[in-house]
């Protein structure tokens, strides 16, 4: 781009177009008073020009021949023939990467428009399966916000402004500056890059090394696992990338560790275990035993059969215990350990320990003790060492050589630049991606001071985010679902990425702007990646075959890591007392991860699995810590400051959440909140709680002080709001829930295997007309709570599938959220819902249940017959069908849904007018009367699927079973004379993207479907069945197995067990 | 009581002797004087302009209301999730109780000859009309999609498509939709000699053709009479029945849906007691400033507001007696759902509006079993106003706590309303009183020629001339027990 070029006055020597007038200085100093740091954002937006250019790639793609596309072979993961109808959908393989560990994923594209992202089948860490941030990745490839444009700081430092270059004027700067940087070898040269697990990236680091001999490298990355590295390292002398098989594991001891949810391998690892949920008599009731340990509450412990709250500074002391009842059982060891016995502190009873321990002594080879990296080193290696006592290696647990052994860990790196910079010893800095400014611990941020020292800043991100403002370049980086690039999963296997759809604001991937750096002779992403393809394949490959492969299957074969069998060495503990005081645990965000995800509305308004927030994060703490503090209700605001050496004290302030279950003595602060340059939707959601973190305590530190303030403000959350709750309401829902969710010992339900049909007296009453009866198909939905882990993945699937709207934090207080699934949960406790502060602190036993609710598209729906205008009805197959068209919005069909899963637009839900979005930038031609509206862009309506009506104002919707899948196959089955549609090959959103297969879909008419198994499965009953609603959606028992001997705190609500009738 | 006039008080039962109904010693041209005065005088009273003034405000903020809600959607309510209804339908139920009691005084209580009646059945009528006009207006704009509110109408389509006629709402359709006809009709028909009595004492041109018109050529004549009689005797019939079917059917919008705290079989008597309860209450209201500020006290008398005041009583214990039955019949029930909601109306979240309700309808109507509370304005107005109050709040304990706590606790949410309802709910109350002030400035407020066949002068004509011919065609009297069929 030509324009905004300015003169020495700063003054533009002419202008062509009323968009150059608004790059006038005076325009430019009143965005920047109004919108300090964003001016560059607001005056710049998707522009005619760039709209052509991806309507053009999108028809390249489809099929035409394009002017630029084809210069570029993409060898698609196509699922049909190659003749390519226009609207048809067509998926590609691709690869999606989060702090260095790649999952395959096959995303669907409709014209050359990407929409929807499905795990990959072949992936050994998806099997087909996806997590909610991976769905959510398609929306954030058509979020407006992106950077659209290099920028460049000019200007004085303390008043700076961005001035947009074209990409020609930033090659033209790079090939200077580094061709003088080239001449010194590099000194002062610093690049600051996220971890990768691509090998293009790694060799381009080599390339770049070469290149600039004295340059310096970091990786950093506010959420790390090198806790695990260390702890691997203190073990066995070297790290080792710990894998866990969960489907040989009988019994699993976790501490702090989130394996189902937060882990790298979480989806792999989340099937893994449930498909050891699932009791009965086939499979001779085998179900394992899941202990949890933890602060907080994790989707993990939420799942555990007995989940012991601890403060996680505790969480040593703990595992030290089980150490030595494991010793004491099995004898003394011949096996190198830690030399340093256990501390004085004992935070689990006796008798629970000596279960724990004998649970695992019992299943030795067939368990795993599992520890989160949060923990230190030396939890990490007592694991170890516990786990080679218990025979875990090799059996339950396998180690591969850490991909990157010499490097130093995150904090170690970061803290090496910021003294390098401090020094003054950095001349140019690089960075690769991430928001240093932002998520940087407070004593190694690289605030603007430490930028001042810095003569040439160049920050790559896809979004013009707290550090971008702050450096002198920024370059825009293309969005995963646009690149060329590799990447491993946790386990090594080699995934292409490649891209979807052209850059929609030209954005470069890190080897690509490397690759402008080191002046390589490739520029292209496409050419780098097959470099090191055919670097790493050597000339015995059939190179060529083994890439077309490679992309169509979305995984190069063979390329995952060789298990090492690492030794123990002895080592030391050292002594560790936990310190004294509030501690305070920085936890990954559910939705915004470290914060890069903080401009997705998908993300933001998908409710967090335990506390269901919407829209910010808050305080978690104990009841008894809320009943300390004199937090009366959610939403009190606490102000917590750090301990710490220096005078000065940083305090955030923040709204408190009270979470049952959670250990006492012990707040948990989610990070990734309070962004201040995250893009419209993101900015000022929630409180950035970094100021608080220390590189030295960097997930476990201690509170100076932590008070309530008195004041008060309404978190958005999906349930439990506060204004309902009542003393009666809250007996009523505790003795509600068992009879919602039905639970089960494991021994009483292979005692009394159908349980679950005995927990409410349901009699079929005797129809009153002759009701219809479903010869054809008959669809219907199998929940299994039993495997049900809570992680939330099937709503925001269900967003992405059905095109369905965000309505922002005011509108999700008001409870108008619009999800068609959600996922209900509970907490179950025996007292009632206040722990109360008993002194000692007992292990809380709250019990978290979860439950999916969607339409469950009842025979004799409630919502149809009082409809007066017809607009809700049965189809033929039983589902019951909502007609946008035809519903003018009574809502009758809601108050009578006994499910309550009718979502009714109360506002023009595509940017309604709380969407943040309409807030910030939303016109209003008639101000009194008309509320704020931002109209979708054109980027924006490209995220929609074309397949699913968007609904307007005043109508109400609901699940369909995602009608137009099952549509879609009937279709091809009916061309293709297909004599019956396979079982399984219809999937609605949720249950595709389920990774512990709890959502099980099919034909009821089918004797062999799975779904009408599980519908006659013992386990499997009908809820709200006393209303005579013959829901085609049935749900099985939850059964938890937490071995007997363990009465005294058996499951609240299981005594209840036959009491209750209707 | 400030009044000019001492009030003649005419409650007290004298054996043997019937109380006259219309003190102040009016014959039938005092009776017609007395009405059209308020009609004839030049300006109104400056209360009436107060009045208008506030009612034309309400209105004009009803109708900002309505258009910030048309332009930007349903969600300026406080509606959610579970509490899809909420001001709107609560609205809604109430003006249709509201309008309940004029059409049950002039049908029911002629059928059942109860003279009382004539002096307040038409501005009691008009109170009808108007509070089912706030009433059809609710679920006009409370949908969706306002502008294709007519679905909800038997209309022919190019779909060939009826509305759902199962759906309890689209009964509400026919049933307030009859109703309002209906009513609209019997009220009109008997105003027709009035209309003909203003017209013939019309001053100006414009008055004598608007009138003339309104009068349909009505002269007096025994046929017109004839006619005349006929037609509201058969219109009273007509709407007898309507009176009980349209809160019933009403009732039915919650009754046949199957949410704890609505479907019960009690909700059809239950409803129309407490719509005849509510009527009354406004009538109340409406009466008592009316007859002062237009010198009507001598025809709208103390003991026609007392005999409002017991209907209000006994109605009162009617629906005491559905709230005592409700809970019985929640905890004979057995249904822990149906158990809950009323645990939780009575001491849940809602329990504020709950018990402003009992207060209201059950505490406050109790001061009627005194005569002093029967026959003193003022309490009389304080206990009328207390139970319009305890009504409103019925609905909306019904309406909002059986939705914001049902079956899945997960779903539980609180409904706040915003200002635009509460101005709108304001807004109604400025519709209803802009029309019934216009009528009380335009149209006879009193029944005239009906009241003159109450006074004792009409009985006593009869009798003074027994054997006066009486026209064969008079098929029916209607003064039965005090005129004896003519012998064959």
């Amino acid at each position: 781009m030509e324009r905004g070029d300015v003169n020495s006055r700063g003054v533009p020597e002419y202008w062509r177009s009323l968009d150059e007038l608004a790059d006038s200085p005076a325009f430019r100093r009143w965005v920047e008073r109004e919108f300090p740091g964003l001016d560059a954002l607001l005056s710049s937006g998707p522009t005619r020009r760039q709209f052509l250019r991806f309507m053009g790639a999108s028809l390249a793609l489809g099929g035409l021949t394009g002017c630029r596309w084809p210069k570029e072979t993409i060898v698609p993961a196509t699922r049909q023939s190659a003749e390519r109808p226009p609207g048809a959908a067509v998926q590609y393989a691709t690869a999606l990467e989060r702090g260095a560990v790649a999952t395959g994923v096959l995303v669907t594209s409709y014209d050359g428009r990407p929409i929807k992202i499905e795990g990959n089948d072949k992936h050994p860490f998806s099997r087909g399966k996806t997590s909610a941030w991976m769905q959510a990745a398609i929306l954030e490839l058509y979020d407006p916000d992106r950077s659209p444009q290099v920028l460049q700081r000019v200007g004085q430092r303390d008043r700076p402004a961005h001035v947009r270059r074209s990409r020609a004027e930033l090659e033209n700067f790079l090939r200077a500056h580094f061709e003088r940087l080239r001449g010194t070898g590099g000194v002062g040269l610093c690049v600051l890059s996220e971890p990768s697990s691509s090998p293009s990236l790694a060799q381009m680091r080599a390339r770049f090394a070469q290149a600039f001999p004295q340059a310096e490298w970091y990786e950093y990355e506010p959420l790390s696992r090198d806790n695990e590295r260390a702890g691997a390292r203190l073990a066995f002398g070297r790290p080792y990338r710990t894998h866990l098989h969960l489907d040989r594991a009988d019994v699993i001891v976790s501490l702090d560790s989130d394996f189902l949810m937060t882990h790298p391998a979480a989806v792999r690892y989340a099937s893994d275990f449930a498909a050891r949920r699932r009791p009965d008599a086939s499979n001779n009731y085998d179900c394992n035993r899941l202990y949890v340990l933890e602060s907080g509450v994790t989707v993990t412990g939420s799942v555990a059969d007995r989940r012991i709250a601890l403060r996680a500074s505790e969480l040593r002391a703990a595992l030290e215990q089980i150490s030595a009842a494991v010793v004491a059982r099995l004898g003394p060891s011949s096996q190198p350990g830690p030399l340093a016995g256990a501390g004085g502190l004992r935070p689990l009873p006796e008798k629970l320990v000596a279960s724990i321990a004998a649970d695992l002594c019992a299943h030795r080879g067939r368990c795993a003790v599992v520890v989160g990296p949060r923990q230190p080193a030396e939890v990490h290696a007592l694991a170890h060492w516990l786990n080679g006592l218990l025979e875990a290696h090799g059996h339950t647990i396998t180690f591969t050589a850490d991909p990157d052994e010499q490097r130093p860990d995150h904090w170690t790196a970061l803290g090496a630049l910021v003294r390098r910079i401090d020094a003054g010893q950095v001349d140019t800095l690089v960075i690769l991606g991430g928001n240093p400014s932002y998520d940087a611990p407070a004593d190694l941020a690289l605030d603007r001071g430490r930028f001042d020292r810095i003569a040439t800043s160049i920050h790559l991100s896809p979004y013009v985010n707290e550090t971008s403002l702050l450096s002198d370049w920024h370059v825009p980086q293309a969005h995963i679902l646009e690149s060329w690039g590799d990447a491993r999963a946790w386990d090594g296997t080699l995934s292409i990425v490649q891209p979807l759809i052209e850059p929609l604001y030209g954005g470069l991937t890190p080897i690509e702007l490397l690759a402008l750096l080191t002046n390589d002779r490739l520029t292209s992403g496409h050419d780098i990646v097959r470099r090191t393809f055919g670097e790493l394949f050597d000339a015995g490959h059939d190179r060529a075959r083994l890439w077309e492969q490679s992309l169509h299957d979305g995984v190069v074969p063979d390329t995952a890591w060789p298990t090492e069998t690492p030794t123990l060495q002895a080592f030391s503990l050292g002594s560790a007392e936990p310190a004294t005081g509030t501690e305070l645990v920085f936890a990954e965000d559910y939705s915004v991860y470290d914060g890069r995800l903080a401009n997705n509305a998908w993300l933001q308004e998908w409710p967090d699995p335990i506390t269901k927030l919407t829209w910010g994060n808050a305080a978690l703490l104990s009841p008894a810590d809320a009943g300390r503090l004199g937090v009366q209700r959610n939403g009190d605001i606490l102000v917590i400051e750090a301990a710490q050496s220096s005078g000065a004290s940083t305090s955030v302030r923040i709204p408190a959440y009270v979470l049952p279950g959670h250990a006492e003595d012990s707040i948990t602060l989610p990070i990734g909140y309070g962004r201040t340059a995250a893009g419209a939707v993101g900015d000022g959601m929630g409180v950035d709680v970094s100021p608080l973190r220390r590189s030295s305590a960097p997930y476990i530190a201690v509170a100076a002080r932590v008070a309530r303030t008195g004041q008060h403000c309404e978190l958005a959350g999906t349930q439990d709001h506060h204004a309902i709750r009542s003393r009666v309401g809250d007996r009523e829902e505790q003795a509600r829930i068992p009879v919602l969710i039905r639970e089960a010992e494991l021994g009483h339900y292979r005692a009394h295997p159908d349980f679950a049909r005995h927990v409410v007296h349901e009699p079929a009453p005797a129809p009153l007309w002759k009701e219809k009866e479903y010869d054809g198909h008959k669809w219907g939905l199998a929940i299994d709570l039993s495997a049900c882990i809570g992680c939330g993945a099937c709503v925001l699937a269900c967003q992405a599938e059905n095109n369905i709207p965000v309505v922002g934090p005011e509108e999700v207080r008001r409870g108008r959220e619009m999800h068609w699934i959600r996922v209900d949960r509970y907490f179950r406790t025996a007292d009632g819902m206040q722990t109360p502060g008993a002194t000692p602190p007992v292990p809380s036993t709250v019990a978290v249940v979860h439950q999916p609710v969607t339409c469950v598209h009842c025979e004799n729906a409630p919502c149809e017959q009082v409809c007066p205008v017809a607009a809700t009805v049965h189809d033929e197959e039983g589902l019951n069908v909502m007609v946008y068209n035809r519903c003018v919005g009574t809502r009758y069909c809601s108050n009578n849904c006994p499910f309550k899963v009718r979502r009714f637009n109360w506002f023009y839900n595509h940017h309604g007018p709380y969407h943040p979005r309409s807030i910030r930038t939303g016109v209003t031609p008639l101000p009194v009367v008309r509320l704020p509206r931002a109209d979708l862009t054109e980027i924006e309506k490209m995220a929609y699927n074309p397949q699913v009506t968007v609904r307007s104002r005043g109508v109400m919707e609901k699940c369909t079973f995602c009608v137009q899948r099952i549509n879609a196959v009937k279709i091809k089955a009916r061309n293709e004379k297909w004599p019956t549609i396979p079982d399984g090959l219809i999937q609605p959103a949720c249950v595709q993207a389920c990774p512990t297969e709890a959502l099980v879909f099919g034909d009821l008419n089918d004797p062999q479907s799975r779904v009408r198994r599980l519908h006659e499965h013992p386990r499997a009953y009908e809820l709200l069945a006393e209303l005579n609603l013959k829901s085609r959606t049935r749900y099985l028992a939850r059964i938890r197995n937490t071995g007997a001997g363990h009465d005294s705190d058996a499951l609240p609500g299981n005594e209840r067990h036959g009491e209750r009738g209707t | 009581m400030a009044s000019v006039a001492p009030e003649i008080d005419n409650t007290a039962e004298i054996p043997g002797r019937r109380a006259e109904l219309i003190t102040g010693g009016l014959g039938f041209t005092g009776v017609t004087d007395t009405v059209a005065a308020v009609w004839e005088r030049p300006q109104p009273p400056r209360a009436w302009y107060i009045a208008f003034g506030i009612s034309l405000t309400l209105l004009g903020i009803l109708g900002a209301m309505i258009l910030y809600l048309i332009v930007n959607g349903v969600g300026v309510w406080g509606l959610n999730n579970p509490t899809a209804w909420g001001f709107d339908i609560t609205n809604f139920v109430f003006w249709v109780g509201i309008g309940h009691a004029g059409t049950l005084i002039s049908a029911i209580l002629f059928l059942f000859r109860q003279k009382w009646r004539t002096s307040i059945n038409r501005f009691a009528e008009a109170m009808t009309i108007f509070a089912v006009m706030c009433a059809g207006l609710f679920p006009g704009i409370h949908v969706g999609r306002i502008w294709l509110a007519y679905w909800l109408a038997p209309l022919p389509n190019q779909m060939a498509m009826w509305p759902n006629f199962r759906s309890p709402l689209l009964w509400d359709v026919f049933a307030v939709g009859t109703y309002f006809m209906v009513s609209l009709l019997f009220w009109y028909v008997g105003m027709i000699p009035d209309l003909a009595t203003f017209r013939d004492r019309a001053t100006s041109r414009t008055k004598q053709i608007i009138y003339g018109l309104l009068a349909l050529g009505w002269n007096g004549s025994s046929r017109h009479w004839h006619r005349f009689e006929r037609a509201y005797l058969l219109l009273a019939a007509l709407a007898t029945p309507l009176v009980l079917s349209v809160h019933s059917v009403v009732s039915f919008d919650f009754a046949v849906s199957q949410l704890p705290g609505w479907h019960t079989t009690i909700f059809p008597p239950y409803f129309v007691a407490g719509a005849i309860f509510g009527g009354f209450a406004m009538v109340l209201t409406l009466a008592i400033p009316a007859r002062e500020l237009f010198g009507l006290k001598n025809i709208i008398t103390l003991r026609h507001l007392e005999n409002c005041c017991k209907i209000v009583l006994v109605t009162g214990l009617m629906v005491g007696y559905a709230y005592l039955m409700e809970f019985f019949m929640a905890w004979y029930s057995g249904s822990p759902y149906e158990g809950f909601i009323f645990r939780a109306r009575a001491g849940g979240p809602y329990a504020w509006a709950y018990w402003t309700m009992i207060l209201c309808n059950v505490g406050a109507s109790q001061l009627f079993w005194f005569k002093r509370a029967r026959t003193n304005v003022w309490l009389m107005l304080a206990v009328a106003m207390a139970v319009n109050v305890g009504m409103w709040f019925e609905r909306f304990v019904i309406i909002v706590t059986s939705l914001s706590q049902d079956f899945l606790p997960s779903s539980w949410d609180f409904y706040r309303p915003t200002l635009v309802e509460i101005l709108t709910l304001a807004g109604s109350f400025g519709l209803f009183f802009t029309l019934f002030l216009l009528f009380c400035r335009f149209l006879p407020m009193v029944a005239m020629a009906e009241v003159k066949t109450v006074l004792p002068q009409a009985a006593l004509t009869a009798e003074r001339h027994p054997h006066e011919h009486v026209p064969p065609t008079r098929a029916f009297d209607y003064n039965p027990d005090e005129h004896e069929p003519p012998a064959s």
